[in-house]
C-alpha cells in the first residue's frame, strides 16, 4: 500500500443547510495551517451550515491511474469556544459527482477549547464506505463537508477551522509485464 | 468506577433557560397556548421559536397547546432546532402526546443522539424511536457506545 502526502483544499465554501443555520465566515481560512479560521457562530441548540472544502488537487501523479482506493484519512486543525457545546454534527466525504458519499463520520466528542488540535477522521484501511475510485480523487469536486453541532441551547458558540488536510492509501494496479524480447521475434519471424 | 468518556457526558447547558421556566405545570394537549407563550416570553427562548409563537396565538387567542404543536410539525418553514431546544427545557413538563408529536419533528441523527443522551424522563417508545433515528447513520457515535456497553459490563460482572 502507499500513501500520498497531505494536500489542502483550493476551494472553499459555506454552503447552506435547512432553516436559518449559521454560515461559515472566511471559509477560505479553513485551508492553510496559518493561524487564520473559518468561523461559524453555531446557533443555540442547533447546527450550522456546511463548511464545504473541495479541489484538493490530487492528481495521476499522487494516485495512478486503476490504483485501488484503501483508505482516506482528514485530519481536521479545529477548535471551539467551548469544548463542551461544540461537537461534530456531520462530516462527510464528496465524491467526483459533486455529491456527499459514505458514512457520517461525525464524532461525539468536543472540539477543543481555545486552541488548536488535530482530529483525524478515517485512515489507511478506512475507505468511509464511500465506493470511491481514482478518478474520485483527482476530480475538483472530491473533497469535504463539515458542520458543526452546538448542544447549549442557552447561548451561540463559535466552531473554528483552521485547516483540513487529505491524505490518500492506494495499492497501484499491477504493471504489465512485457514478453520477452525473443518471443516478439518469434512471433515476427512466424509472421512473414 | 470508571467515568464515562467526555464524549458521551451529558450536556450541562441551557442551566439559565431550565432554572427561569415555570416548574409547576405539565403541558398536554389542552393547554391553553398563552399560557405557554408567557412562560417562553419569560425565559426569553430564541427569537425565531418567540416570533412564530407570537404569531400562532395572534392568528387565534383560543388555541391549545396541542393545536400549536400540531401546526409546528407541519410547518416545514420552521427549523426543527426549536422541537430540540422545547424537549431539552421542558423534557418532562411535556405530556406524553405532546412529546411524541415534537419528536417527529426531528429528522437530524446528531440532534436525534443528544436528546436520546440527555433527556432524562425518555418512555421506552421514546428511547426506542430515538435511537432508531440515529441508529446506523452516527457509526462512530455508535462505536464509542458499544465501547462504554462493554466497559459498563465488565464493571458489572
Amino acid at each position: 500500500m502507499s500513501v500520498t502526502s497531505y494536500k489542502s483544499s483550493g476551494t472553499q465554501a459555506s454552503v447552506d443547510r435547512g432553516i436559518l443555520k449559521a454560515g461559515w465566515s472566511n471559509p477560505s481560512y479553513a485551508s492553510g495551517d496559518d493561524g487564520s479560521r473559518a468561523i461559524c457562530d453555531v446557533g443555540k441548540g442547533t447546527y450550522g451550515k456546511w463548511l464545504r472544502l473541495t479541489n484538493f488537487g490530487f492528481t495521476s501523479s499522487d494516485v495512478p491511474s486503476g490504483a485501488t482506493i484503501d483508505g482516506i484519512e482528514v485530519s481536521v486543525n479545529r477548535q471551539s469556544e467551548d469544548s463542551t457545546k461544540i461537537s461534530d454534527n456531520a462530516v462527510y466525504l464528496r465524491n467526483g459527482s459533486a455529491a456527499q458519499a459514505g458514512d457520517n463520520k461525525a464524532s461525539a466528542t468536543g472540539w477543543q477549547t481555545n486552541s488548536d488540535e488535530d482530529f483525524v477522521y478515517g485512515g489507511a484501511e478506512d475507505d468511509w464506505n464511500a465506493g470511491l475510485v481514482q478518478t474520485d480523487i483527482v476530480d475538483i469536486d472530491f473533497g469535504i463537508d463539515i458542520s458543526a453541532d452546538n448542544s447549549d441551547i442557552g447561548a451561540t458558540h463559535e466552531a473554528q477551522v483552521d485547516d483540513v488536510k487529505i491524505r490518500i492509501y492506494y495499492t497501484a494496479s499491477g504493471p504489465s509485464i512485457p514478453e520477452p524480447g525473443y518471443l516478439n521475434s518469434y512471433r515476427r519471424r512466424r509472421a512473414t | 468506577m470508571t467515568p464515562p468518556p467526555a464524549e458521551i457526558s451529558p450536556d450541562k447547558d441551557g442551566e439559565l433557560l431550565i432554572e427561569n421556566k415555570r416548574v409547576d405545570v405539565t403541558y398536554i394537549r389542552d393547554t391553553p397556548f398563552l399560557e405557554c407563550l408567557e412562560d417562553f416570553r419569560r425565559i426569553n427562548i430564541c427569537e425565531e421559536a418567540l416570533a412564530w409563537s407570537e404569531a400562532q396565538y395572534e392568528g387565534n387567542k383560543k388555541i391549545t397547546f396541542g393545536e400549536a404543536v400540531d401546526r409546528f410539525v407541519a410547518d416545514h418553514d420552521i427549523d426543527e432546532a426549536i422541537a430540540r431546544g422545547m424537549l431539552r427545557i421542558y423534557d418532562g413538563q411535556l405530556a406524553p402526546e405532546i412529546r411524541a408529536r415534537v419528536i417527529e419533528k426531528i429528522s437530524d441523527p446528531m440532534s436525534c443522539f443528544r436528546l436520546w443522551m440527555n433527556l432524562m424522563n425518555l418512555t421506552p417508545e421514546e428511547n426506542a424511536i430515538l435511537k432508531n433515528k440515529f441508529k446506523g447513520k452516527l457509526p462512530e457515535v455508535e462505536k464509542k457506545l458499544a465501547q462504554l456497553e462493554a466497559e459498563r459490563a465488565v464493571i458489572r460482572d
